[in-house]
């Protein structure tokens, strides 16, 4: 059975919260700029991109 | 906060959005829906900030400063064992804490001065990874150190106040304080990290 789209958004939007939480996570367990960088230019984005993926969801009315 | 909470924290609330990803059918209830709101909104904002917060006190870390090559030598140059070098002299008798030790002497006390240190991190790290790295000794500071800095944590101490050499004229002190004579480039503090020098330097080992 298809999933509803809303359904559908929020799995994507979960997968990239959680890639992007891993990724913030591996990098506090080294003391160093690049982890720095690896959090705030990979990290924050893919969660950033989640969490509007997630508010979209709700945005529509009906699903599909 | 402690690191260890915070990772904790990023770890249970990446597991809860997996979670809610792969269980997307529970969002079609009123609770799955507070849940996933709580999921994937309040928790990983509040993750993100914990980190970041994490990530800003990091960068204030000795750890974190000498973590790069350039850095190296301004390392050694902590453990010269020659008190005329005023680094070595602080850090070796923990007049700055040791794990913030670059930190404490290169950041501004004054307003926005922690913003302007962080910015300058970020020009370093630009520096680091696009573009080209200087020699150590080719390092300099952006512009010349201000007493402000040492006076943060002198002024008012016995030593500082009534030391000597700082009454070697009567109005040493107070000019001094007010900034027109330079703690370090008026040739009374004038040996600081020495990079370019450090090859003929003895270097203290900590514990004998």
């Amino acid at each position: 059975m298809e999933k509803p789209l809303i359904e559908s958004r929020i799995k994507w939007a979960s997968l990239l919260i959680g890639a992007g939480l891993l990724i913030q996570l591996g990098t506090l367990f080294r003391i160093h700029p690049l982890a720095f960088v690896v959090f705030v230019v990979v990290g924050c984005p893919l969660i950033g991109a989640g969490i509007i993926l997630y508010l979209w969801s709700l945005a529509p009315a009906g699903s599909k | 906060m402690p690191a260890t909470i915070v990772i904790v924290f990023i770890a249970i609330t990446a597991a809860i959005a997996l979670l809610v990803g792969f269980r997307a059918r529970w969002t079609r209830s009123r609770e799955g829906k507070i849940l996933a709101f709580l999921a994937l909104f309040i928790l990983p904002i509040a993750a993100v900030w914990g980190g970041f917060s994490e990530q800003m006190d990091r960068a204030e870390s000795t750890d974190f400063c000498l973590s790069c090559h350039v850095m190296t030598d301004f390392g050694r140059s902590l453990y010269v064992d020659d008190p005329s070098y005023l680094p070595a002299r602080h850090f070796q008798n923990n007049r700055v804490p040791r794990d913030r030790a670059c930190y404490t002497c290169h950041t501004d006390y004054a307003m926005f001065g922690t913003v302007r240190a962080k910015l300058r991190g970020l020009r370093h790290l630009q520096v680091q990874y696009l573009g080209t790295i200087p020699k150590p000794e080719e390092i300099k500071l952006y512009q010349p150190y201000n007493n402000r800095e040492c006076l943060h944590c002198h002024l008012g101490a016995r030593r500082f106040e009534e030391g000597s050499g700082h009454h070697k004229t009567p109005d040493l002190l107070q000019s001094v304080k007010s900034g027109q004579r330079s703690c370090l480039s008026s040739g009374c503090h004038d040996i600081v990290h020495e990079v370019g020098s450090l090859k003929d330097a003895a270097f203290w080992k900590e514990g004998k």
